[in-house]
């Protein structure tokens, strides 16, 4: 028995690892019925790569409820007694590698299977006449993988900061959902002031003050993951479509989140290590 | 004999409650030397210490072991929930799974009588039976220094005296600080002992020499320092 099986028992012997996997796979089936509907609905031809978009925005309350169980696990102090058997025999630098390594892992390995159900189930059913382009398809990749390892390291973060689990949880739910809400609501409100309500949704970006503020929000480096779904056409036309929003096929969109993502990470980790080590049980 | 444990002026504060108050203490190799005070004494805080868990706020800690031969059994002991007692003293072995076989994990297991739950989940157990697989997780490390915290202030009389003949059968081995606030717990595994109150030490020494005398039980005696030293404080 070591730290890896107690984090792996802990998912499995418990409701935690079903309902995660279950959630994932929920997004995965939601993304193809609702394709189904969408082609059915609209008569249009339905591409297998739109399952795939529809897929990176369902998984979101799967990567939320990801978020909350790994915060609870890495809220190490919050039983004393079980903190003291596990920092009597394991280092720190053991539990807290151990643990951000694993949950790392297994949102990286979860997000990625629904991601291939979906792609197989869509080219299965749907049209699946044009191919993903590898190049974007690793790109985008690369920024997911970037998104998991600062979501990895904010949960990290607040584990330090907190003893108990619930404050950490909330904490990191707030900071993943509640900064783009009342961000959106900012940019609403700005808009109204200066008097440019009109302004299509994805120009916000460009207009507004606080959405290019917000742009260097870390967590934004996930709206990367569209260009796990560029097709050839689109690359054609220089523009992406992700459900229903077109976007110019720039690779150097979410480069900001991405840069402030690098530079907050090392320091993130080194705040959290100092806390922990720090904190007596 | 050999010192294991050195501790000279070791102070701790919690802002402005001092919780060990300069104390001076030292332990022979092999011994069972038991730590008797009231509630608030500072036992647990300064097994804490001892093992890490919490900073001291000076003083000097000296030990004749290897740190990693020093381990804690704390007074309520808990485990995760959805592991078999097995699974929990074999992580417990893990660390030092260099040295400790895993043959030694059913031993253990045995030894503190829960041969019957071996693959049970610890999720369901009584604090009694928590106790014990505690102590299967500290003595499968196979310690030089072994801190016991109120061991047995959960177990039935039964189990209690399990426990103490356990510790008993640990001397001469293994050296055992047993904190305890059962009195007669301590005249009987005990050849040593420290009377704390209030941070402070009040008797450092061996039991016979404690319990010199004919008139007054060694319950009576510890009672007696206890209170003479709180009305002191109190006069103060």
């Amino acid at each position: 028995m070591n730290l890896w099986k107690v984090e792996l028992f802990h998912l499995l012997r418990t409701w935690r690892g079903w309902t995660l996997s279950g959630v994932f796979l929920l997004a995965s089936l939601l993304a193809v019925l609702i394709g189904f509907l969408i082609h059915r609905s609209s008569g249009s031809s339905f591409t297998y790569d739109q399952t795939l978009d529809l897929y990176t925005l369902l998984a979101w309350p799967a990567l939320l409820l990801w978020i909350g169980i790994a915060a609870s696990s890495f809220a190490i102090d919050s039983n004393k007694e079980r903190s003291v058997f596990l920092r009597l025999r394991f280092s720190l630098a053991e539990i807290l590698v151990s643990k951000s390594i694993f949950y790392f892992a297994l949102a990286g390995t979860l997000w990625l299977a629904g991601f291939a159900i979906t792609f197989l189930l869509g080219l299965v059913i749907y049209d699946g006449s044009h191919q993903i382009n590898l190049g974007w398809f690793l790109w985008g990749l690369f920024f997911f993988l970037i998104s998991g390892a600062f979501s990895t390291i904010l949960i990290l973060f607040c584990g330090a900061l907190f003893r108990g689990a619930v404050a950490s949880v909330l904490v990191v739910l707030g900071l993943n959902l509640g900064i783009p809400l009342i961000a959106s609501l900012l940019i609403f409100l700005e808009l109204l002031i200066r008097g440019l309500t009109h302004t299509p949704p994805i120009e916000w970006e460009t207009v507004s003050y606080i959405a290019r503020g917000l742009l260097w929000w870390p967590p934004a480096t996930y709206d990367g993951v569209v260009f796990m779904s560029v097709t050839p056409s689109e690359i054609a036309t220089d523009t992406n479509i992700s459900i229903g929003q077109a976007l110019e096929l720039d690779p150097y969109f979410r480069m900001k989140p991405l840069i402030s993502s690098v530079i907050l990470m090392p320091a993130m980790v080194l705040f959290g290590w100092h806390r922990y080590s720090k904190r007596e049980v | 004999m050999t010192t294991i444990l050195s501790i000279s002026g070791l102070t701790k504060e919690f802002g402005e409650l001092r919780a060990i108050d300069e104390l001076d203490f030292q332990l022979e190799q092999g011994t069972v030397h038991g730590l008797v005070g009231p509630n608030g004494a500072g036992k647990t805080t300064l097994l804490s210490i001892l093992v890490g868990l919490r900073q001291k706020t000076h003083g000097n800690i000296q030990y004749g072991v290897s740190e990693n031969r020093v381990m804690l059994l704390p007074d309520t002991p808990d485990f995760f929930p959805f592991l078999t007692t097995r699974e929990v003293v074999d992580l417990a072995r893990y660390p030092f799974r260099e040295r400790v076989d895993i043959g030694a994990v059913d031993k253990v297991i045995a030894e503190v009588g829960l041969e019957e739950a071996v693959d049970r989940r610890v999720g369901g157990f009584s604090r009694g039976m928590k106790q014990r697989v505690g102590l299967a997780t500290v003595l499968i490390s196979e310690p030089q220094l072994l801190l016991l915290d109120e061991p047995c202030s959960a177990l039935d009389p039964f189990g209690r005296r399990e426990v103490l003949d356990l510790v008993s059968g640990l001397k001469g081995k293994t050296t055992v600080l047993f904190s305890t606030h059962i009195l007669s717990d301590v005249e009987s595994v005990c050849d040593s002992m420290t009377v704390m109150n209030k941070g402070r030490v009040l008797y450092d020494g061996p039991i016979d020499a404690f319990t010199n005398s004919d008139t007054q039980s060694f319950e009576d005696l510890v009672l007696d320092l206890l209170t003479t030293d709180s009305n002191n404080q109190g006069e103060k």
